[in-house]
């Protein structure tokens, strides 16, 4: 083989890992981006010793804020942290209850009208902070 | 000369196409022959469009499955104002001829009133049809406003009887505790609910209560409790 054919050789070799190298890292790096962890921005309430501590954040994923229905019973469908003391308060009930996994779902009767209802979560580990989610739901029988 | 050309060329697209295998192996987690690549582009994007259409249909039924709830802030002939609870004001329309129905709601039950029985000041919720901040209401129902709070309990008058909360955003409230008021605790071994009276509420007992807003209350912050539900302070020292 000639010399100035394996000089082109090497040359080309290095090139390519150098774009390589480049590709990769800048691969990594969006990778990263898209991966990072996104605050929860909601409505926590501080009581407990440890401000900064928070846990699972209770989602509430049904029904939606201002939904209108035509029952007079809703499921009320979210997410807690596990063994959490679920209190749920309205005008029409109050419901108190804990959850083995960190998922519950309960049937709620509503009364004709606006109902406000109060879902608060009282962490199983009680250094966490007490958290609420506050939602109308409008009932009415247009018949 | 040329043949150097042709083997840098032919190097770099050796390593390139090495680095094209890994970057879609990357992407993918997992090994997928291009044109099945392709293939899932086509599903994602028929699968993103069938998304979009499903999520506008439900806007359009939700936007016409809306209401309009607020206090009535003006009076007229054939239609009145309201303020509604985020601020914005509506100009809501009767439907000629009395087509439009008004019910008052009572304990859970509707009764049907007037247009003349609506006042200025009257809660209500308004469905119709809604266009920007015009109304044109199809059922008018007047009904009682209610709020749910709660708190931790910090003083209690034995022979006022009211006690002082103050909610986890460190508001203070000062809860009247009527005649009417029911109380319930809460089991901390069942979780049960059971009735109790006022005495055996404690100072650092967590209460949660439903009241009616009051533009006449006498004090800020001063509500009479339609209900109560107390969790005793031992629950969380368990």
């Amino acid at each position: 083989m000639k010399k100035e054919t394996i000089i082109a050789v090497i040359l080309g070799i290095g090139f390519g890992l150098a774009v390589a190298f480049f590709m990769i890292t800048k691969t990594k790096q969006s990778d990263l981006q898209s991966k990072k962890a996104i605050s929860v921005d909601n409505k926590v309430s501080p009581t407990g010793s440890a401000p900064n501590k928070v846990g699972q954040a209770l989602v509430v994923t049904s029904p939606k804020d201002n939904a209108v229905v035509s029952t007079d019973k809703i499921k009320i469908q979210g997410k807690t942290s596990r063994d959490a003391l679920v209190v749920i308060q309205s005008p029409a009930d109050d419901l108190v209850f804990t959850e083995k996994t960190d998922q519950f779902s309960v049937d709620f009767p509503l009364t004709l009208g606006e109902n406000v209802i109060r879902v608060s979560v009282y962490p199983k580990d009680k250094t966490l902070p007490e958290q609420q989610k506050e939602l109308r739901v409008y009932y009415l029988d247009e018949q | 000369m040329r043949k150097t050309l042709v083997v840098l060329v032919a190097v770099f697209f050796l390593v390139g196409g090495q680095f094209q295998t890994r970057a879609q192996t990357n992407a993918s987690d997992s090994a997928v022959p291009a044109s099945q690549s392709a293939d899932t582009d086509i599903n994602k994007a028929t699968q993103n469009f069938i998304e979009k259409l499903a999520s506008s249909v439900a806007q359009t039924r939700k936007n016409d499955n809306h209401v309009v709830v607020g206090d009535i802030t003006d009076i007229k002939d054939q239609e009145f104002t309201v303020l509604a609870n985020a601020g914005d004001t509506y100009t809501v329309a009767f439907i000629e001829g009395n087509l439009t129905k008004i019910y008052q709601i009572v304990n859970g039950q509707k009764k049907e009133l007037k247009q003349s029985d609506l006042k200025k000041g009257n809660f209500v919720i308004v469905s119709g049809v809604i266009s920007d901040k015009s109304v044109t209401a199809n059922v008018v129902y007047v009904d009682q406003p209610y709020m749910v709070e709660s708190g931790s309990i910090t003083e209690i008058s034995n022979t006022d009887y009211y006690i002082k909360v103050t909610t986890p955003e460190k508001d203070n409230f000062t809860v009247d505790v009527e005649t009417y008021t029911k109380i319930n605790a809460v089991n901390i071994k069942t979780l049960a609910l059971e009735r109790i009276g006022f005495s055996k509420l404690k100072e650092g007992d967590i209460i949660h209560f439903v009241y009616q807003p009051s533009l006449s209350a006498k004090e800020k912050n001063r509500v009479s409790a339609r209900r109560i539900l107390m969790i005793p302070q031992e629950y969380f020292i368990k």
